[in-house]
């Protein structure tokens, strides 16, 4: 996918969608980079930012990365605390 | 008084001792708590506190010299407010002559008194980027911080600051370095578990790695544990990573935690 080819609707959506999760997890750009790297993400941290800025577009299969990395990264959050019932209390 | 710490050059020169005993930052503030204690005693007894506030959150970092400081710069948390915090937050130092009429923290100066001090300065150290420190001072006598002594103080805080940001720095470069060491390792094991499924599905890269995400995604496991299990069911050797560290001896391949 070069530079000059229009985005798609799928394009635009995900890549919203990307940032508003990193943005609502509060994921910054070095720490989603590192984690898509490790997971064989093969474009630099500033394409990244290009991309999540609409400057450039990313092979799917880079997009899939990058949307999975930050995914690993929301599911590491500790998930917010659960009220309990009264027999999960113990005495 | 005489200028208890002597020259600018001996503290740099002991700093410079600090920095090279130990790499870790943490270490360096402990042994930075005892070197002021130290410098600024003399037949008066003073002790010393350095509170570390890392950028972007993060726990803080408090080191002292003895016990009593402890006891002080919990009285300061608890009340979320005094010298140390004072010049932590605002950057301004805060002397204070004698606890025993200064009127700004009277729930902490108790416990100060209480304790056999009766001056106290809080002193912020510039550490850049890396977020806020903070030094404070406690003298058993009234009327210690006096502007010579502060004016040392502040000397020994520029130098000290420097140093630590240059720790910090150091501390994050390694830290980096660590990383991208054991984001290669992962990215090994990823790629081994790709080319297991190519070779056992008769597919391209891009399937075999889709295939890996997709069984990621279901069984709500990271892609390197799947990775991982895959080759696993393949051999029993872990994967090794073939890079060099800067000493061009052979780097450990197994990212932590596996």
């Amino acid at each position: 996918m070069s530079l000059n080819e229009p985005s798609t609707a799928i394009d635009d959506e995900q890549r919203r969608r990307i940032g508003e999760a990193m943005t609502q997890a509060d994921l910054a750009l070095p720490q989603v980079w590192l984690h898509y790297f490790s997971i064989t993400g093969t474009v630099d941290e500033y394409e990244i930012d290009a991309y999540l800025n609409r400057m450039i577009a990313l092979p799917p299969t880079e997009c899939d990365k990058l949307a999975h990395a930050v995914n690993e990264l929301i599911d590491d959050i500790p998930p917010r605390p659960r009220a309990p019932f009264r027999d999960e209390i113990s005495p | 008084m005489d200028n208890p710490l002597g020259s600018l050059k001996d503290i740099t020169h002991s700093l410079h001792g600090l920095m090279l005993s130990d790499d870790r930052a943490e270490v360096f503030i402990q042994d930075l708590a005892y070197l002021a204690a130290r410098a600024f005693s003399s037949t008066v007894r003073v002790e010393c506190g350095v509170t570390y506030q890392p950028a972007h959150g993060g726990a803080l970092t408090v080191a002292s010299s003895s016990a009593a400081v402890v006891l002080m710069d919990e009285a300061q948390y608890a009340t979320d407010d005094g010298p140390c915090l004072h010049a932590l937050r605002t950057g301004e130092s805060a002397d204070v002559q004698d606890t025993a009429t200064d009127a700004r923290w009277p729930r902490f100066f108790g416990t100060v008194q209480h304790l056999g001090f009766r001056s106290v300065l809080g002193t912020r150290l510039w550490i850049g980027e890396h977020g806020a420190a903070a030094l404070s001072l406690y003298a058993d006598c009234p009327g210690f911080f006096d502007h010579q002594v502060q004016d040392t103080v502040n000397d020994f805080a520029r130098n000290a600051g420097s140093a630590l940001e240059v720790m910090l720095h150091g501390e994050d470069r390694r830290q980096q370095a660590l990383d991208l060491q054991a984001a290669m390792a992962s990215r090994t094991i990823i790629d081994l578990a790709v080319g297991i499924i190519m070779g056992q599905n008769r597919c391209s890269q891009v399937e075999a790695f889709g295939i890996l995400k997709d069984a990621s995604n279901h069984r709500n496991m990271k892609l390197r544990v799947v990775a991982e299990r895959l080759i696993g069911t393949v051999t029993d050797e872990p994967p090794i990573t073939h890079f060099t560290d800067g000493a061009g001896s052979p780097a450990s391949a197994t990212p932590p935690g596996s």
